[in-house]
């Protein structure tokens, strides 16, 4: 039983009917209800990482987490959740992330000719195998919403990258743990292909 | 690199889709799930969903063709048309949209989308305006409740009031080109891109790919929206994009 954590997130449909689509049994919950029943959890997101954290907090929630993946179960964080990850979210004042991969959550840097929100479909390049990859083709488009990024502390947690202005991890990993930048449940085949995999992970590297 | 976008853009009528012409001279051009599944097959960036009925329109014709729209279609998805409040938004995010298309109801309370971006993220409300040229001084006005009623802002001040209240995208329709197929207009294009620095997807006239060509190298716009060039004739978006991809104008690849 997959687990999809809910901290108010607006669109948990997107994750669900992906989920259906590709047949595996999920639940959605609250962090503080996340225990080792579940297989697998994965944390959406888009949103504040201010508000985020506030709402993990609220009741434990961030601490079942951290337990979660010290477990050695797999999670997977998509956009804002994968910024949860990181130790320090520079968004309406610096806060706590859950830390699971160390690293600062900042806006990104942009030229003048360019928008925030990085949003549209961006080419993603591996650095690295991973499991959850397998079968994806390298330099592939996926479909991005966001104005901040993961800068990782070390280089080794990043398995994809992607050019937009400045080179973003747009793939980060450590262990059990795996963040997407972009969304997978809206990058149509590919996309759904990495939900698949990590849907059958079982945290070996 | 970020690539340009191709949006077919799907009119809803009594749960039908539809093409106008100059916003009137409905056709029926079928299912809108079935063809939403074979635009996401062909490889199109987005959906956008209008519901264009003019009497009592509400969100009930956009939740019901999100409800299955959403389960086959793995992509982004906008919704809009009877957009008028934050509940109706709330109701359509829930329901699986990823941005909601706002029009006539921005007219009389610019705050609604200040609101919206404030609880959902700029990158989820696009302003949607449709305009008619003015013959007698060659001036775009605005229109809306589906092309009927005259505003009387202008479109400067229009796009400035909603970059301003957190837009996160315009989509420039062009009511005199509706449906002609005789290319998109590409001054209105060019007048939208020196008063705003969003996003801009534009509508209204693509008749063939040269069309979409002219606009793509004319102007600096990030998306194309077409509707007619899809519904009529032997055209999707991967035969779009091959042609396009040959002028030096990149698309994602998917697969």
């Amino acid at each position: 039983m997959i687990a999809i954590i809910d901290h108010n997130y607006i669109n948990l449909k997107s994750i669900s009917n992906s989920l259906n689509f590709l047949n595996f049994n999920y639940r959605i919950i609250k962090a503080e209800n996340l225990t080792d029943e579940y297989s697998h959890a994965i944390i959406p997101g888009v949103g504040n990482f201010s508000n985020a954290m506030q709402g993990l907090r609220g009741n434990n929630g961030d601490k079942k987490i951290i337990e979660f993946a010290k477990n050695k179960k797999p999670i997977m964080g998509i956009c804002l959740g994968m910024q949860l990850l990181a130790t320090l979210g520079d968004e309406d004042g610096p806060t706590e992330g859950l830390n699971l991969i160390p690293g600062n959550v900042k806006k990104i840097n942009i030229n003048d000719k360019q928008f925030l929100p990085h949003i549209g479909w961006n080419s993603v390049k591996f650095t690295k195998d991973h499991p959850v990859l397998d079968g994806i083709k390298n330099e592939m488009d996926f479909y991005f919403v966001h104005s901040y990024s993961f800068y990782l502390n070390d280089e080794e947690n990043s398995l994809g990258k992607t050019i937009y202005n400045e080179s973003l991890n747009s793939i980060v990993a450590k262990e059990n743990i795996i963040g997407f930048q972009f969304h997978p449940e809206k990058s149509q085949k590919y996309g759904l292909k990495l939900l698949n995999n990590f849907c059958e992970w079982n945290t070996k590297c | 690199m970020l690539k340009k976008r191709i949006i077919p853009v799907q009119l809803l009528l009594n749960n039908r889709l539809v093409k106008t012409k100059v916003f009137d001279n409905y056709i029926d051009v079928g299912n809108p799930i079935k063809s939403s599944k074979i635009y996401s097959d062909a490889d199109a960036d987005e959906l956008v969903f209008l519901n264009i009925e003019r009497e009592n329109s509400t969100i009930e014709p956009l939740l019901k063709v999100l409800e299955e729209v959403s389960k086959v279609c793995f992509m982004p998805l906008a919704l809009g048309g009877g957009v008028k409040t934050i509940d109706d938004m709330k109701c359509l995010f829930r329901n699986g949209a990823d941005k909601v298309v706002v029009n006539s109801s921005v007219y009389q309370n610019y705050s609604l989308i200040k609101e919206a971006s404030s609880l959902f993220g700029k990158q989820s409300i696009v302003v949607s305006i449709d305009t008619k040229k003015n013959l007698s001084n060659s001036k775009y006005d605005l229109y809306s409740a589906c092309g009927t009623k005259k505003e009387n802002i202008n479109l400067k001040e229009h796009i400035n009031f909603c970059e301003e209240n957190g837009a996160g995208e315009i989509l420039i329709n062009s009511i005199d080109q509706d449906g002609m197929m005789r290319g998109y207009d590409i001054d209105l294009i060019k007048q939208v891109a020196k008063n705003c620095s969003l996003p801009i997807i534009a509508c209204g006239g693509a008749g063939n790919f040269n069309h979409m060509k002219e606009a793509f190298q004319k102007t600096d716009i990030s998306a194309l929206a077409c509707g007619s060039l899809f519904n009529f004739g032997d055209n999707n978006p991967i035969r779009a994009k091959s042609f396009l991809q040959n002028y030096n104008l990149n698309f994602k690849i998917v697969k």
